[in-house]
């Protein structure tokens, strides 16, 4: 099960995202991992994937940071919406920060196209969670 | 010198009283005329007069109306209305409408107007200042707003990086540790952070407005020892809540005062202790509920009683789990909530708190 969903890294904070690759690497339940430092980056790469290719049919979970500097985890999300219905279909997103405010806790919370909410530091134990939870 | 003069526009339609005022007062204030309202109207789009002085009687409208006029786009100057004689209607309404603030009685006299122009020049820099302060601390707050959110943010991401990635060395197993540094640096890790979520707490405990509803609290403090279990497994609880009367309260604030007792009574055990416990009990009245939380811990030196509420005040210095913010909390959110807190302490033996919360009735 492990090699039909893949995970795309979006986080600003490059420790944090080498962080995450290496723990993902290590639970293997995602493969494989992409990572990109911009949301920008991100959404061009997942534009390009052949998606509406029968062949495509690995799932692709979003592990994305909310507070980054050109573009938040919200903004993305914004602009997520505009790729084809077909990509869209295939992806999850979940939202990721070490905030503490509660305001954006529960804006994360509350987003019709949110699936987790994950507090950092990104825990073996969280993501066993995103990946029963989307299964 | 003419620079801190107090710029007054004076409206009356005849030329004469306009002459006269110009005369008698040329040399105290900065003077403006004008003898129509467009005229007057033009003024005060081009210079901040301070004061208005308007006829009431005008051939096309009145002072009145003309103050009512212009009281959305131009509000700070203050008001004065010139009358020739009394009419009370007249005079409500130009009260209720026209924002006046001082009657003159025509044909005035230079005292008269020196007063109430010199009143109303107190007022108008009264309210401006009073705008300015207000605008002074609206930018404070925001800056603090903002602050905190940064704080809570680009202190807590480093922090919880150097959390993760002593996560994954645990996880995959690739740091050789003996001597036990990392769990170190790890305790270490979570006293910071610890820290900054309590400032985090204190600054949203000192500007969420109370919200009075229904507290239970069984749930509360089941709420709290759940959060904190995890400081130490050997403690027990034995929890006796009976709720006769209903409780209203601040439900969010009653939540942060247990979490920080609960936190501190499981902290501040006995290394030593063979059987660590704490003892909360709750009971509620028709116009109050008294808590009781009860600890057989380190306790608290008697000379240190005073001081425990006060911020960053810590007993023991060396202790490695205080961040001396916690009790303040405690006390800062009893303060808005209107209840009180007293302890009670035997060092080596023991800590009891006692709160009284006032009971919200419906």
């Amino acid at each position: 099960m492990s090699s039909n969903r893949a995970i795309v890294l979006i986080d600003d904070n490059e420790v944090d995202l080498y962080l995450h690759e290496q723990l993902i690497r290590h639970t293997g339940v995602f493969s494989p991992v992409w990572s990109f430092r911009g949301p920008a980056a991100a959404l061009d790469f997942l534009a390009s994937l052949p998606y509406s290719e029968p062949s495509a049919t690995y799932s692709i979970v979003l592990l994305v940071d909310i507070k980054m500097p050109s573009m938040d985890g919200f903004s993305f999300i914004d602009r997520f919406e505009k790729l084809p219905l077909t990509l869209r279909h295939r992806c999850s997103i979940v939202l990721l920060s070490a905030t503490l405010m509660v305001s954006d806790t529960i804006r994360a919370e509350a987003h019709p196209s949110v699936a987790f909410f994950i507090e950092k530091p990104l825990t073996v134990s969280a993501l066993l969670e995103v990946a029963e939870g989307l299964a | 010198m003419s620079d801190n003069r107090i710029k007054i526009l004076y409206l009356d339609d005849e030329i004469n009283n306009l002459n006269t005022f110009r005369a008698s007062f040329r040399r105290n204030y900065e003077i403006y005329t004008a003898l129509t309202v467009t005229e007057a109207r033009t003024l005060l789009e081009e210079v901040a007069v301070e004061v208005i002085i308007a006829d009431q009687r005008m051939p096309t409208t009145t002072g009145v109306e003309f103050f009512n006029s212009i009281k959305d786009r131009h509000p700070e100057p203050i008001r004065i209305l010139l009358t020739g004689y009394t009419d009370v209607e007249d005079i409500i309404d130009s009260i209720n409408k026209g924002q006046i603030f001082r009657f003159i009685r025509k044909p005035w006299e230079e005292y008269d107007i020196a007063t109430a122009i010199a009143n109303a020049h107190d007022l108008y820099t009264a309210r401006k200042q009073l705008r300015e302060k207000v605008d002074a601390l609206e930018k404070a707050n925001e800056e603090l707003n903002r602050f905190i959110y940064s704080a809570s943010h680009d202190m807590r991401s480093p922090l919880v990086s150097v959390l993760g990635i002593i996560n994954l060395a645990k996880a995959d197993g690739s740091i050789t540790d003996p001597n036990g540094y990392v769990d170190l640096i790890e305790s270490c890790i979570l006293r910071l952070d610890e820290f900054i979520k309590k400032v985090i707490e204190y600054y949203r405990n000192s500007r969420i407005d109370a919200d009075v509803e229904i507290v239970d609290f069984s749930r509360v403090i089941d709420e709290a020892i759940e959060a904190n279990r995890h400081r130490n497994s050997q403690v027990s609880f034995s929890v006796d809540v009976r709720q006769e009367h209903v409780f209203r309260g601040d439900a969010f604030r009653c939540s942060i005062i247990l979490n920080n007792l609960i936190s501190n009574a499981i902290k501040y055990q006995k290394s030593d202790e063979p059987n660590p416990k704490v003892h909360l009990k709750v009971r509620t009245f028709p116009h109050k509920a008294v808590i009781t939380i009860e600890d057989n811990g380190v306790g608290i030196l008697a000379a240190h009683l005073g001081d425990i509420f006060r911020m960053f005040f810590r007993s023991n210095r060396n202790d490695n789990a205080g961040t001396g913010i916690g009790l303040y909390i405690v006390k800062e959110a009893l303060n808005k909530m209107g209840g009180t807190i007293e302890v009670d302490s035997a060092p080596g033996q023991g800590t009891k708190f006692e709160i009284i919360l006032p009971n919200h009735v419906e």
